[in-house]
């Protein structure tokens, strides 16, 4: 196929679709796959915040804000 | 001191196993002296696919748990000089899941030998975590695929946060085997090249290797397709090995139908 024949037909063909389809999936997972090291990291907060106050329990989200990733860590305490 | 390759992929059957013995022995032909570990503990394979699967006496477990001396239970490939394997034991024993034991295993190959390949299980766990923690270098392995292809994304992100030496600061090298290229559906259009990985997963490429029905003729009679003669995948393979031995071979075509058999008869002539 030439490649002005290819040009056309690069648009519909199902290995576009893929492709596009897979540029959104795995920009949405990298987005959502938070810590790599998340159930550590979060044992170690844990254990930080043990040291100094009575916790229930802790909430980590990674949330992105236009410029900056912002991670929120919220602590439960025990009343 | 041993270069240690894991060889991972996050979904199952994209061809990891037959990568690994494929590499495995093009590199021991290539004059390292190479060991292939089945790390798919519980699930042996690599065996079979090596025609070695009369040969297994003591597994992996056996060695991480003291029951046999690695030497007792590296196997020595009778057709490929510079060629050990150890198997993967059948059951799944909770004890191999010692990073300490891993370790200990791991440094002792390094000390034998030049190349070291480790065929991980499928997923993202246990045994998957293992063949990255001392690896030196990942090869992830993928098809020309959406799920294989968004697998892959995800085990590319996770080697730096499991790796060992990447927690020590280092690089663990990062390369990319596209594998079951169908030339005619690339070129219909109806499966994504090489060129759209590339562009989605930010990884380098090591090769790419071609629908090749020899390789269930391979695993059929336990001679990997790098030993057979005028295979398309086993001469992808062979070139594959040749990189990673630090030789110059040069990226060929598998993707279009004429450029792969004009080139397949000049590779030919040069063998
Ligand atoms: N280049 C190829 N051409 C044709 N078939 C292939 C090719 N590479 C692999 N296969 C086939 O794909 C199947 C899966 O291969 P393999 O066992 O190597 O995958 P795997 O990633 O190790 O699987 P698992 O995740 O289950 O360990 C096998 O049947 C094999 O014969
Ligand atoms: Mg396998």
């Amino acid at each position: 196929m030439s490649w002005f024949g290819n040009l056309f037909k690069k648009e519909t063909t199902s290995a576009h679709i893929a492709k596009d389809r897979l540029m959104i999936a795995i920009a949405t997972d990298r987005q959502n796959s938070l810590i790599p090291n998340m159930d550590e990291m979060r044992a170690e907060i844990i254990r930080v915040l043990e040291k100094y106050i009575c916790i229930n329990d802790i909430e980590i989200k990674k949330e992105n804000k236009g410029e900056v990733d912002l991670l929120e860590i919220e602590v439960i305490m025990k009343k | 001191m041993g270069i240690v390759f894991a060889v991972i992929s996050g979904k199952g059957g994209v061809g990891k196993t037959t990568t690994s013995a494929n590499l495995a022995i093009g590199t021991a032909i290539e004059g390292k002296k190479t060991v292939v570990v089945d790390f798919d503990i519980g699930q042996r394979n690599l065996d079979m696919i090596l025609g070695l699967e009369n040969r297994v006496v003591y597994d992996i477990t056996n060695v991480m748990d003291g029951d046999a001396t690695l030497s007792q239970a590296l196997i020595k490939d009778k057709r490929q000089e510079n060629l050990y394997f150890l198997a993967a034991s059948q059951t799944k024993d909770k004890s191999v899941l010692d990073r300490e034991k891993v370790k200990k295993l791991i440094d002792q190959l390094k000390e034998e030998f030049d190349y070291i390949f480790l065929d991980s299980p499928a997923g993202i766990e246990g045994g998957f975590e293992h063949t990255i923690l001392y690896a030196d270098n990942v090869i992830v392995v993928v098809n020309p695929e959406v799920s294989s292809i968004r697998d892959a994304d995800r085990v590319i992100g996770l080697v730096d946060a499991k790796s060992h030496k990447a927690k020590e600061g280092e690089r663990v090298g990062k390369f990319l085997v596209i594998t079951r290229i169908d030339p005619d559906l690339i070129e219909k259009g109806e499966m994504i090249s090489t060129e759209d990985i590339l562009d989605i997963l930010s990884i380098n490429l090591l090769g790419k290797v071609p629908e090749d029905k020899r390789v269930i003729d391979a695993s059929n009679t336990g001679k990997p397709v790098i030993l057979h003669e005028s295979s398309p995948a086993g001469e992808a393979y062979s070139r594959i090995a040749k990189r990673l031995c630090g030789i110059d071979v040069p990226f060929v075509d598998v993707e279009s139908p004429e450029v792969r058999g004009f080139l397949q008869k000049i590779t030919g002539l040069f063998k």
